[in-house]
Parts: structure tokens; sequence; C-alpha cells
């Protein structure tokens, strides 16, 4: 080797030494540029997976080879991630049955290229509920032949979104739905949003753009400034409908915020409000008149009068009760009694006797408060009433008299306010009543005191009834040989307090004030003990006891005389049961039913007072009666009046062609006694043979006369 | 410029006209690496030319020839120092035409701040490729070069015509003699 060659080797191993330090120092920042790069990849990896973890979205990865379908979660303040690997069977078993074949059909459709991208809404079970997910994704890598290799995306649960938008939609199709209007408004009231029921209310075209609130109703700015204190306000107010109807309504306004910082909106709800206020209207006449006639009822009559307004200084009342009107309804129908009651208040009509009011008192009660106090004026009044009800119940050809009773009062003359002044009218109209009806009476203090008086007499006639302090007498009955052949028990009232009250005043006060069954059957229990007595003294006597119409009918009537009659061992015929005429006033086909069931049970039916009544012959026609007792009218009148000779003469025998015994009460005399034997009667019964006895003395004189 | 094509030049130049006159030729040159190159390395593009102009002058060889026998010599070399780059080819077309595609994309993953050529394939059959070469450093010699130690590599026969384009492209065609 020259020193040239030698020198050039050297210089070639410098620059080859040089060059390798120069490549250590080229590689040395390679590799921290490579570290560094590899740090700053990590980071832009974790940003990415923060931006997925806080938009809740998670990576997946289909691998068609392996088949595995990944699902990469990230989370807040880890690196880790979590992978979740299923088979693709296995994560379709998680997609809600209902939305499996669209899924199906979604992700089929973009494996066979139909679709660019996968974007899928479905439900699947995550951590044991259904979630909405919807997964989004593509195609990232396929095979030489195109066929997708390995699919990449992300998915979301948007659970909460859906709610919302569900709840959302829920919302605004309960605004549009909704039957009462309702309107998002801005403050200066200019519509923003309206649902069908305002359109409908206002009569305006669906949706019409640019409507103005107060264009269709009265508002007033006082209740939207009332929202600065409370949540929502409500007023009542109009709306004028396109075709200029008015509808009442209720508008019900609140504030709220769409969004922060947004400007306020009004929520109104408009209610139609005709429905509530026709039934308030209802309401009110229902609370004010009678359903039936259309007059003012009990309430509103005494409203009007309380009120300092409409009372004058100076009315009268006139209280109106219809006689009969309960014979209409039992006998008849309630219907028929209904048609009474119109009729009625037509008569009497709103305004009778100029500035007056007419009501209905309560059932077939009627009161007229009139600022006439004209005495002569208020009794034409009570004529024309009284006549009136006579032509109605002709022309409605009712089988019974009906008629009214009319008690009237002055105020103040008769009371210091209006409830009195009724009382005194009540009073008065039953005082009318005791005249024997179709009357009208003015109130004095004296009907208040008879009133009083019958009040305290039905309350002792109550309590003798209760604790069976009723006397009963017997009346004996001869025949023609003046053997005694029966008796008539007779009811005498010694009260305490009233002394000695005549059968003419306490039965029909018995019988008004619903005490007739109770009466009646003390009078079967007192004849079946009297019975039983005269039996012990050897008296085979029969006993007559009185019915009263009210008795007769009564539905438990008959069934409990059985069970009295059966308890006492004795047989029905030793009773004798005497009606009245006037049981047949009511209905007459049922009691000649109980009457023929009674003779048929053995007991011995006669008929008292014969001879007065309307049409008693009749009566003996229809129905098998044992016993006529001729009225005492007949008797009285016999040795005076040679018509009513006649007349009994032709009673008498056509009873005896009849077979049907005869019985004279009332006789007073020896003649009458003589002539009552002579004509054919068959028993006799009077003072002049024996005054009503307590049993003790009657059988005392029975024995006398033996 | 890579530090690949610098090494493999004094490699050449070493092997060819001997170390004296290399490292005379690396003197005379008067560049800032004095020669000392590394293939992990960058350099200015004008040192090349400065290496090549200087052995022209002592060769007698004009520039361009040079640059074309040295594109032929780095095929070989680059080849075998990057097997994986020509592995499953079976000529230099097939090279060529997943150049841009396949081998710059290995190369910039090694080396970032390599400034390649681009190679777009304008026309392409199995026997003959037209090619758009654009380059900042109009190296179409050594494209040449390239090509034909290419040909040489896989065996085969083949002809170069390139034609310059305005700017900075050229376009190469390479056709398969049979």
């Amino acid at each position: 080797m020259t020193n040239s060659d030698a020198e050039y080797l050297k210089k070639a191993l410098l620059r080859e030494r040089n060059a390798r330090k120069e490549s250590e120092q080229i590689l040395l920042e390679k590799s921290r540029s490579l570290y560094e790069s590899q740090v700053a990849v990590k980071q832009a990896q974790r940003k990415l997976e923060l931006a997925l973890w806080a938009s809740n979205e998670s990576i997946w990865e289909w691998h068609v080879e392996s088949g595995n379908f990944v699902v990469r979660r990230f989370n807040r303040f880890s690196d880790s991630t979590v992978d979740f690997t299923y088979t693709l069977d296995e994560f379709f078993a998680t997609i809600h049955p209902d939305d499996f074949e669209n899924y199906r059909l979604q992700w089929r459709l973009h494996l066979d290229g139909c679709s660019e991208n996968l974007d899928i809404t479905f439900r699947a079970l995550r951590e044991g509920e259904y979630k909405w997910i919807r997964l989004r994704g593509r195609v990232v890598e396929e095979s030489p032949e195109g066929l997708p290799r390995r699919l990449l995306g992300t998915s979301k649960d948007i659970t909460e979104l859906r709610n919302a938008e569900r709840s959302s939609r829920l919302m605004a199709s309960a605004f549009s739905s909704s039957r009462d209007a309702m309107l998002i408004l801005q403050r200066d009231k200019k519509i923003i949003e309206a649902n069908a029921a305002f359109y409908q209310l206002i009569g305006e075209k669906v949706n019409k753009s640019n409507l103005d609130f107060n264009d269709y109703i009265k508002l007033s700015e006082e209740h939207i400034q009332e929202l600065k204190f409370h949540e929502r306000v409500s007023e009542e107010s109009e709306v004028r409908t396109v075709s200029g109807q008015i509808t009442p309504v209720e508008v019900t306004y609140s504030k709220f915020m769409f969004e922060e910082g947004s400007s306020s909106y009004l929520v109104a709800v408009v209610r139609d409000m005709t429905e509530r206020k026709n039934a308030e209207k209802h309401l009110q006449q229902m609370a004010m008149y009678d359903s039936l006639t259309g007059l003012f009822n009990r309430n509103a009559f005494q409203q009007k009068l309380s009120d300092p307004n409409v009372a004058p200084e100076r009315y009268s009342v006139l209280f109106i009760d219809l006689d009969g009107f309960k014979a209409v309804n039992d006998t008849m129908s309630h219907e028929k009694g209904d048609e009474l009651l119109v009729a009625v208040s037509s008569l009497l009509g709103d305004d009778c006797l100029g500035h007056s009011i007419t009501a209905r008192w309560g059932g077939d009660e009627f009161i007229v408060a009139t600022e006439t106090t004209d005495e002569q004026q208020i009794i034409t009044f009570c004529r024309d009433v009284i006549n009136g009800m006579k032509r109605i119940g002709k022309e409605m050809q009712l089988p019974v008299a009906v008629s009214a009773s009319i008690g009237i009062a002055l105020f103040p003359d008769n009371a210091d306010d209006h409830q009195s002044l009724i009382r005194a009218a009540d009073a008065a109209m039953y005082q009318a009543k005791s005249l024997g009806k179709s009357a009208y009476v003015f109130y004095d203090e004296s009907v208040e005191k008879q009133a009083q008086e019958k009040i305290s007499l039905l309350a002792e006639l109550k309590k003798a009834i209760d604790n069976n302090s009723l006397d009963f007498h017997l009346q004996g009955q001869f025949d023609q040989t003046d053997s005694p052949s029966g008796a008539e028990l007779l009811c005498r009232w010694n009260s305490p307090i009233h002394g000695f009250v005549s059968p003419a005043v306490f039965i029909p006060l018995a019988e008004e004030n619903g005490l007739a069954f109770e009466l009646g059957n003390l009078a079967i229990d007192n004849a079946i003990r009297f019975v039983q007595i005269l039996d012990e003294f050897g008296y085979n006597l029969r006993v007559a006891v009185n019915i009263s119409p009210l008795h007769l009918m009564h539905p438990d009537f008959v069934t409990v005389l059985q069970e009295k009659i059966a308890a006492s061992g004795l047989y029905p015929n030793r009773f004798e049961l005497e009606v009245t005429e006037s049981s047949f006033l009511g209905d007459e086909i049922r009691a000649g039913n109980i009457i023929n069931e009674l003779r048929k049970m053995g007991y011995k039916m006669a008929m008292d007072d014969f001879g007065t009544g309307y049409s008693s012959l009749s009566y003996i026609r229809k129905l098998d009666f044992d016993v006529i007792k001729i009225d005492r009218a007949f008797v009285t009148d016999l040795e005076s009046d040679y018509k009513a000779q006649l007349l009994l003469q032709g009673i008498i025998s056509i009873c005896n062609e009849l077979g049907v015994e005869t019985v004279a009460e009332g006789i007073e005399t020896q003649e009458q006694m003589d002539m009552l034997q002579r004509m054919g009667v068959t028993s006799f019964q009077g003072f002049y043979l024996g005054r009503p006895l307590p049993i003790e003395a009657f059988i005392d004189s029975l024995k006398k006369a033996e | 410029m890579l530090g690949v094509i610098f090494t493999n030049l004094i490699e050449m130049m070493e092997k060819e006209v001997g170390l004296e006159l290399t490292e005379r030729v690396l003197d005379e040159a008067n560049i800032s690496s004095n020669g000392s190159y590394t293939s992990v390395g960058y350099y200015e593009p004008a040192e090349i030319v400065a290496i090549v102009t200087r052995l022209s002058v002592h060769t007698g060889v004009p520039i361009p020839d040079l640059v074309r026998k040295f594109g032929h010599y780095l095929f070989k070399l680059l080849a075998e120092g990057h097997p994986h780059a020509v592995a499953g080819k079976t000529s230099v077309i097939q090279i060529l035409s997943t150049l841009d595609s396949h081998i710059h994309v290995e190369v910039k993953k090694l080396y970032p701040e390599a400034d390649l050529p681009t190679f777009e394939t304008i026309e392409e059959t199995d026997s003959y490729i037209k090619l758009l070469y654009t380059s900042t450093n109009r190296l179409e010699p050594l494209a040449e070069g390239l090509i034909a130690g290419g040909a040489e590599y896989f065996g085969e026969q083949v002809s170069i015509h390139i034609e310059p384009e305005p700017g900075s492209s050229s376009i190469i065609e390479v056709k398969k003699l049979d």
C-alpha cells in the first residue's frame, strides 16, 4: 500500500465514521420523534374516545371471518375501554322482537351493497331492560372479490331522546286533540299556536295564520298582570265567532318560558261554558220552580216574601189545599193526580190576583201571595177557585169530588213575618177543611187556637191508643121478641185533659192522621175480649164492630184480623163487621172483594148508615151483605115523615125478600119501636132499649132482663 | 434527497473508479457533508450534481450517462436491500405501475420527509406502460437507468423512451421487447 493509498483509506474511514455518527444522531432523533408521535397518537385516540364517551357513543365492529361482533364502550376517567364480544346471533338475540325484522332487513341490504350507510334505530336489551339504540356504520373492508370483510361504526343509547320525543309528541297530541280550545300566545296576544278546538270554537278555518286573540275574545289586561303574582289566572269572558255568535267561555292563562332567557309566552285554555251555563240555569230553574206545574216552589216563594225589595208593605197569603186529591191519586193513578195538579196550577195562574205570585207549596198544597188585601176581591177569587175545581173534576171525569179548602191571612194584620203569616194561612185552611171542605176562611186567632187544640187532642189520642186507655162499650140489639140478639161495640174517650171527647171528633181525627189501623185493631181486640167474657157468662151473642174505610182497605187488615181471631179460638161468625158506603168511594172493586172474602171466612158483614149515601141500593145488589143497618135519620123522621115511612118500608121489604137482616138504630121511643116492628125490621137498637155500657154493666143488664 | 441514493453513489464510485478518484471527486465537489453520507439522512440534491459533475470531469463520461449508469446500478442495490418491494413481481412494468401506490408509500413510511418523484400511469398493458414522471429534481436519466436496471434484474429487454413535457414532468414509455 502506497502512502497516498493509505491517505485515501484514512479519508474514507473518517468519512465512514462521520457518517456513522451522523446516522446515530439521526436515529436518536428519529426515536425521540417516534416516541413523541406515539404519545400524540395516544392523546388523539384518547381525545377521540372521550368525544365518543361524551356523545354517549360506542364503537362496534363486525368481522365477517371471525363472526365476532364487538362493541367497545369508553369511560370518562380511565384509559381502559370495555369490549363486549358477541357472535352475530347473540347480538341479534338482544334485539326487541318487534324491531328485529327491520334490523335484519337493513343489515342485509347494506351487506348486499344496496345502502351506502347503515343507520338503524331499534330496541335492544341492555342491563336487563330494553333501550333504544341508534346504530350507524358501514363496510370498511372488502375482500378482493368485493365481499364485505369488516363493518365498523358507532352505536348510541338514544332512549332518553326517544322518550323526550315521545313525551313531546304526546304533549303535542294532547294539545291538538284537547276538547278545550288551547292556544300559545305572544304577550301582545298574537296567536302562535292554536289547536283545532279553538278554530272550531271561533268557526274559523284551521291553521289560519296571523290571528290576533283580541279579535275573538274580550280580555282584561288586569288579569294578565296578575300572572306576576300567580301561576295562573282565570276569567269568564265571551268568544265572538266569525259569524258573530257569542259563546260564554272561561279563559285560564298561565305564563311559560320556552327556553332560558327567551321572552315569556302565554298559554290560554278556553273552555266553552255554554253547557255549564245552561246547567246552572237549569239548576236555578229547578231550585226555583216546581218541575210539574212550572210554578214557583216553596223555597222560591219564601225567598221572595223574605226579600224586602220584593215583599210589599201589605199583602195577603192564600193557602190552598185540594180536597179529594189523595183519593184521585190512590184510586186512579199518580198520572191522573199530576194532571189534576197541573190543571189547578193553570186555574190559579201565575198572577191570579194582580201583583201576586203563586207557588206549589208541596203535595196538593198551593200558596198565593198578593198585594191585594181587599176582602171582597179575595172572596171572589176563592169562590172562583172552588167553582173552578168542580169544573176541573167534571172535565177530567173524576169519580171523586175534588174541591179546595182555602185559608187566608193578611200581613201585617195577622202576623209579624212571612213565616208566621204562612202558618196563619195554613191554620185558616185547616179551619176551612173542618167546616166540611170546599170553603175559605180568613184567619182569626180562634182559628189558631182551634188548630193548637187539635194538635193537642191528636197527641192525647195517640197516647190513649198506645196506652189502650180508650173505653169500649157495648150497646145491645134486640129481636122482635125483645130478646138480646147481639151488641154493637162503641168507643168512648175520656181524656184526662179534654174530658169526654165525642167519637164524631176523635174518630175522624184518628183517620185523618193515620191512626185508623191502630184504632181499628184496638176495637177488634176489645170485641174479641168482650165475646170471650159474654161466653163466660153464657151469652152467645154476636158483637158488631165498626170498620172504617181506611182500616178496611189497609193492606194488612184481613191478615191481622184473621191472626187475632185464630189466636182467640173464636168463630168468625161471632163478629159482625160494619162498613159504610164510603168504603166504596175509592177502589170499589177491591172493597167488594175484601167484603166477599171476609164473608166467605164466616164473618157477618153489615152495611152501616144505610140510606144516607148516594147509591146504597146498588151496593145491596152488587154485594152480599148479611145485615143492613138503617140509618138513624130514617128512624128519627119516621113518625113525622110519611115519605120516609114508605121508603123505609120499601127497603125493609126488599131486604126481607133478599134474606138480609135489618137493624134499626137510634130508637128512642116506644112509638118508633112499634112502627119498626110492624114494618118487619129484624133487630132493634137505641137508647130506648139500652144505652152503650161497659162490659160489666152490659152483662148486668142482660142478667136483669132475664 | 434520500441518503440511500448518496451512499449507493459513493459505493458505486468506490467500486467503479477506485477509492482514490472517489476521494478526489468528493474533495473537489466542495460539499458541506464532505461525502459522509448515511442512508437514514437527507441531503441536498445539489450535492449529487456537484459530485457527478466532478466525476464527469475526471472520467470524461457525460453527466447524463453517469447518472443513467448510476440508476442502472442503483436498482439492483435497492432490490437487494428491500426484497419485499420486488417480491411477487416479474417485470419492471409491474414495478412501475405500483411505484406510486406501493413502493413509494413504503418509502414514505421510513422517510416521511423524502421528496419523491411521482410516476402516474397513463396507459398500461402487460408489455407496455406510459407514465407521467414528475420530479422537482428532473432526474430523468436516473429514472431511465433505474428502469433499465429493473429490466436487467427481471431479465427483460425493454425500450425506454423519455419525452420532456413543459414544467417539471416528462412522459416515460417503456415497452417490453420480445
